[in-house]
């Protein structure tokens, strides 16, 4: 038996999630197998039948409990949500669906959004496929690299007279989705009106998230641009009719480490 | 197949590290804001290649702080030798990438297979020993070895499965791998056990019988009996049988460095700390021991 049929072979068996057994039994199984299923079996030392297969199980119980573990420990919001036998039996068929092409155990859930939102087991639950987006996009921040400058020991000192003149360094790690849902509150509700916009970002000890409205979001937005405070502000025009507590608002993004450093 | 030794490597690196311990994320605030009484610390190489491409954040952060402090040597689990697949040349580029930055005194992974056709089981899954799959492992090594210029350190796995066609002993194939490709082997004790458990054979013979001068590193970590199997799930402490297993080891190849995993059910840092402290005591005694058998010889010569 060449080595990359005994591969094929038992990584096929391996990922079905029916179990090893199940998957020997040559029914239709997630994917084809070019082989017998039942003769690759003696390719396996041991006495018995059953006994090859409960060696082989091992390796299908660590590979879904495995994944199962990470993508829990990644998604606690969803669990929450779903239960843990519902989150069991949703990330089998996303297995079958998106089987994992990293090396890096983390980066499996890239796709588990787009999945919930075009599978239908929880119809009744729509919010799902965003609070699995905002959960990437954590993992995504925890992953990004704070800006290389020191804080600026005076930023909380900020007075109305910088805010005319000097720029703005943002929170470079910052990861932003927005979303018709009130992801950050139970029990989540949609908004049939407005947008959420969520802002993810690495603080100096931990994941932070912000939810803005569309008027704050742009202002923040619009920071990218490294202009002055005072022309960002010479170009809200939003503002004109909604105004906004302008020191309020930069304490708030100052505070909560949004703003990184302010060059005068 | 070329078997060149890659240019600027160290071969065996035997610097008195003793006693490491693995480092893992639910003890960063640890090892961070106290001084382990470790000379060195372990690395996942995956958990610092980045993410999505992208590198950066906090682990490559907490990695490099640490670095200040210790010595670090990266152990990979996705390098996947033994697949069929082609070598993953962006993950070898990443974990390249990651080498140049930390500086590890050495780079390891296993003797085993993780996926094929480019999906990935995230399992260290073992390998009939036949001659074909000591080429082709031999082959991929030799290409990954040359890609990162550096000697590699291939740790044996435990398993649960051993395939019918195989035509040699575990440890005959990784003494054939050592020779062919020049690579050194990452003794883990534990694995040892753990499969002789599972397989029905003597541990000590796997371990005598190893090539001496190629053993860079020894680990040891814990295990759970599961019904006739014996699976190696690192949440236990480590087993009365292995730590024997490991004096009668350091007896008898000497000194060399050995490092403590936990990868489940965490004790505290202290009870960690504590099995480093035991490690540390069985090695002096076996190495002492070693002393007063080999001064008690000499005295019964002269």
């Amino acid at each position: 038996m060449s080595l990359s049929k005994i591969q094929d072979w038992m990584s096929w068996a391996i990922k079905d999630p029916r179990g090893i057994a199940h998957a020997l039994e040559n029914t239709p199984a997630p994917r084809p197998l070019k082989s017998e299923p039942d003769r690759m079996l003696e390719t396996i030392s041991g006495v018995t039948e059953e006994e090859k297969i409960k060696r082989l199980s091992v390796y299908a119980d660590a590979y879904f409990i495995r994944i199962s573990g990470s993508m829990k420990s990644d998604f606690p919001l969803l669990l929450k949500f779903l239960g843990d036998e519902n989150f069991d039996h949703m990330l089998a068929h996303y297995l079958v669906a998106h089987p994992s092409k990293t090396p890096n155990i983390g980066e499996i859930g890239i796709h588990l959004s787009k999945f919930l939102n075009s599978n239908t087991i929880f119809e009744d639950k729509a919010y799902l496929s965003d609070l699995a987006l905002f959960e990437f996009k954590k993992i995504e921040t925890f992953y990004s690299t704070l800006p290389s400058t020191e804080k600026h020991n005076s930023l909380s000192k900020l007075g109305p007279e910088d805010i005319s003149t000097s720029r703005i360094v943002l929170n470079n790690s910052i990861n932003f989705l927005s979303s018709p849902y009130n992801l950050l509150h139970e029990p989540i509700t949609l908004s049939e009106e407005i947008n959420y916009f969520y802002h993810l970002r690495l603080n100096t000890s931990d994941i932070r998230s912000l939810c803005f409205s569309a008027h704050e979001h742009t202002l923040i937005q619009n920071m990218h641009h490294k202009m002055t405070i005072q022309e960002l502000l010479d170009g809200d025009t939003v503002s004109i009719d909604t105004p906004l507590n302008v020191e309020e608002f930069f304490q708030r993004l100052i505070l909560e480490e949004v703003i990184w450093d302010i060059i005068p | 197949m070329s078997q060149t030794t890659p240019k600027n490597t160290t071969g065996i690196q035997h610097i008195d590290l003793e006693v490491g311990v693995g480092l893992r994320p639910f003890y960063y605030s640890q090892f961070l804001g106290e001084k382990a009484h470790t000379p060195w610390i372990e690395a996942i190489s995956e958990n610092y290649m980045g993410f999505l491409g992208k590198q950066g954040g906090r682990p490559i952060h907490v990695l490099e702080s640490l670095r200040r402090d210790y010595d670090i040597s990266l152990h990979g689990v996705s390098m996947s030798l033994g697949s069929c697949d082609e070598l993953d040349l962006k993950y070898l580029q990443q974990l390249k990438d990651l080498t140049q930055r930390i500086q590890p005194c050495w780079v390891s992974d296993h003797l085993c297979w993780t996926g094929f056709q480019r999906e990935n089981i995230h399992d260290l899954l073992p390998l009939p020993y036949t001659q074909e799959a000591l080429y082709h492992f031999a082959d991929k090594l030799d290409q990954a070895q040359n890609f990162l210029q550096r000697t590699l350190s291939i740790e044996n796995v435990s398993s649960y499965v051993a395939f019918s066609s195989s035509e040699m002993s575990e440890w005959e194939f990784l003494t054939a791998l050592t020779k062919k490709s020049g690579c050194n082997l990452l003794l883990d004790v534990n694995n040892v056990y753990v499969s002789s458990k599972n397989h029905n054979f003597d541990p000590w013979s796997f371990i005598s019988q190893l090539p001496k001068n190629s053993i860079q590193e020894i680990h040891l970590a814990g295990h759970t009996t599961n019904g006739d199997l014996i699976i190696d799930t690192h949440d236990q402490a480590i087993n009365e049988a292995v730590w024997e297993l490991y004096k009668k080891t350091i007896q008898y190849f000497g000194p060399l460095p050995t490092l403590i995993e936990r990868d489940d059910n965490f004790p505290t840092f202290h009870e960690l700390m504590n099995e480093v402290q035991r490690a540390r005591t069985i090695y002096d005694l076996a190495l002492c021991e070693n002393k007063v058998a080999i001064r008690d010889n000499a005295h019964v010569t002269l």
